[in-house]
């Protein structure tokens, strides 16, 4: 036997995670691209409806209401971001009890929630990719430009895609008890839509909310080009501290959850 | 080394609660050699997936310990996992949208197990499982029969030492079956691998496995050598075939001395199994069938297989064991 352990056995299973994430988001392709058309049309439907009703965002005379489609297009994005990084977990966890390989893959000397972390870290990467492409085309639909500094953008990101990653693995410890839980995924895109727009200054406190302050900081640095280090030191801790608390929460709930399906033995069940 | 490469203790799991609480698994113990074949076997609902769940961990016993070459199942698993592979669910354990190929070299990285570098071994498996002319096809074009080759490849392309393979063949056609019968034996003997075979294919277990586990209401009520078992259940039995319809009375006449089993008539002809306290008793038998008239055709030595010991042990459970203690003892007895 010739398996490699520690650093370089993860290497070899981030490879493998990222070569079958990638194979099939290829071999869906029609999925995919299905998946860009719709929140396309759906952003499209915003900003439309926007200037009928509201008599155009761009170039109205109202002032501020160009940086308001600016937030629009950053606040989509993210809220793509973070749909897709809760749902990614939870449906493959659901798809692979499905497969039959659900079982298959918790077999491996490094554990299910590296197996599980290293897929969302590939499937992220995947979707900055698709998040990327809608952007443009917003960007491009609405004709607005925006400060895209990478040194700030993603590590805020990553803050918001940690939050929603925690609220993923809960989801995919449910699923792992009880099966379906897309009934949930209605109610959590409108709250994510609440959460990614809750109003900061009406309560500091709804700084503890989930993706609402690392959202709002993205936001900031996106649509007035506010540098990482020009931040809060406050804000940027608390939204770092927050993440990384939901992120925990979520793998405890994953946790506690597999081992109750251990003890009932409907871990493949589908 | 001589550590046993899965050894079970005391097992034990149920399911559901209160009045609706069911044993699964009550007390199950036995041990596997390392390179051994061993065959776990049992009626539907006997235990034996839980069983081979509680061992790979997927499901938590309520009691017992598992080690798989040492390793505590329970308590450290992911070192367990270093040793152990399987098939649970046939076809359906592998990736359909990717190839052959592709979940070849995903199983294999799961362990840890650069597919670059082993090129060569997954090469191997590909020529041994006949399936190197569809390793680039995506596993959903393939067959059912191959679909599960895949599957079986992909446990072995994690170069575990131990592999528990839960119905190999089911559902296979029974050229397809041989086929991956004979890979196995062939691929046991050569890497040296531990298996653990599930099966309701007694041709195959007989085949494969030098010894067996029966579970039966989730307890062990065998574990013996294939060999011994089968000489267990030898008795002096006879196949007769006679030309022609036997009457009814015959049938009754025969019974009134004999073990007589597996009745079938027609106009054509009359065949029977008949069981003798020794060979001598033949003559008898042949007498009585003349007193009918009726010509004799063949008359050929039944030997016990595996499916009839299996049977005999799952049908009548209570009364086996008194029969099986009896024909240990009988044997004892005429040994030197």
């Amino acid at each position: 036997m010739s398996a490699a352990r520690g650093a370089e056995g993860l290497w070899i299973l981030a490879r493998a995670l990222w070569h079958r994430s990638a194979v099939m988001f290829l071999r869906y392709a029609f999925n995919t691209l299905g998946l860009l058309v719709s929140l396309y049309l759906v952003f499209l439907v915003f900003f439309l409806g926007a200037n009928y009703v509201g008599g155009g965002f761009a170039g109205s005379p109202v002032p501020g209401l160009g940086r308001t489609l600016d937030q629009l297009v950053v606040g989509f994005f993210l809220w793509f971001l973070a749909l897709a990084a809760y749902q990614d977990l939870a449906d493959k966890v659901m798809q692979e009890a499905q497969w039959g390989t659900l079982e298959q893959v918790m077999m491996t000397p490094f554990g299910f929630r590296w197996v599980s972390l290293v897929t969302v870290l590939v499937d992220t990467v995947l979707n900055f990719a698709i998040a990327a492409v809608i952007l443009a085309a917003m960007l491009l639909t609405s004709g607005r430009t925006l400060h895209v500094d990478l040194a700030t953008v993603v590590p805020l990101l990553l803050l918001v895609v940690g939050t929603s990653v925690g609220l993923g693995f809960g989801l995919a410890g449910l699923a792992l008890i009880y099966k379906r839980v897309q009934a949930l995924y209605q109610v959590l895109q409108f709250l994510l839509i609440f959460l990614i727009a809750a109003p900061l200054d009406a309560s500091p406190l709804l700084g503890l909310l989930p993706l609402t302050l690392p959202a709002h900081l993205t936001i900031d640095a996106m649509t007035q080009g506010t540098r990482l280090w020009q931040m809060p030191v406050r804000e940027l801790a608390l939204a770092s501290v927050v993440s990384a608390a939901y992120l925990a929460l979520g793998l405890l709930v994953f946790g506690r959850m597999e081992r109750a399906a251990r003890a009932t033995g409907n871990l493949a069940h589908y | 080394m001589d550590e046993a490469a899965v050894s079970v203790e005391g097992l034990c799991k149920s399911y559901g609660r209160g009045a609706k609480r069911l044993r699964a698994v009550d007390g199950v113990s036995f041990a596997v050699p390392r390179g051994s074949v061993v065959g776990l076997l049992g009626p539907n609902g006997a235990g034996k997936t839980t069983v081979i769940k509680c061992i790979l961990g997927l499901v938590t016993p309520d009691a017992g310990e598992v080690r798989i070459l040492g390793a505590d199942v329970r308590r450290e698993p992911l070192r367990a996992y270093r040793h152990v592979a399987s098939v649970l669910e046939g076809s359906r354990n592998v990736y359909w949208r990717l190839t052959v190929r592709e979940n070849l070299e995903f199983f294999a990285s799961l362990m840890g197990v650069d597919p670059r570098r082993r090129r060569p071994f997954l090469d191997e498996l590909l020529e041994r499982f006949d399936l190197a002319s569809r390793q680039h096809a995506t596993v959903n074009d393939l067959s059912r029969g191959m679909k599960q080759k895949v599957a079986i490849a992909c446990a072995f392309a994690r170069e575990a030492e131990v592999l528990f393979l839960d119905e190999p063949t089911l559902g296979l056609d029974l050229a397809t079956a041989r086929q991956l019968q004979a890979t196995l034996k062939e691929l046991a003997r050569e890497h040296g691998r531990t298996i653990v075979l599930s099966s309701h294919d007694m041709d195959v277990v007989e085949d494969l496995c030098a010894r067996v586990v029966i579970l039966s209401a989730g307890r062990v009520v065998v574990d013996d050598e294939v060999r011994n078992l089968v000489g267990l259940f030898r008795a002096e039995a006879y196949r007769i075939e006679v030309v022609g319809e036997l009457p009814q009375a015959a049938c009754e006449r025969l019974r009134e001395r004999f073990r007589v089993r597996a009745w079938e008539g027609s106009p054509a002809g009359t065949s029977f199994e008949v069981e003798l306290a020794d060979a001598g008793e033949l003559y008898e038998v042949v007498d009585r069938i003349r007193e009918f008239g009726a010509p004799l055709r063949a008359i050929a030595r039944s030997e016990p297989d595996l499916a009839e010991v299996f049977l005999r042990v799952t049908s009548s459970r209570g009364q086996l064991l008194p029969e099986r203690e009896a024909a240990e003892a009988a044997r004892e007895a005429s040994s030197p």
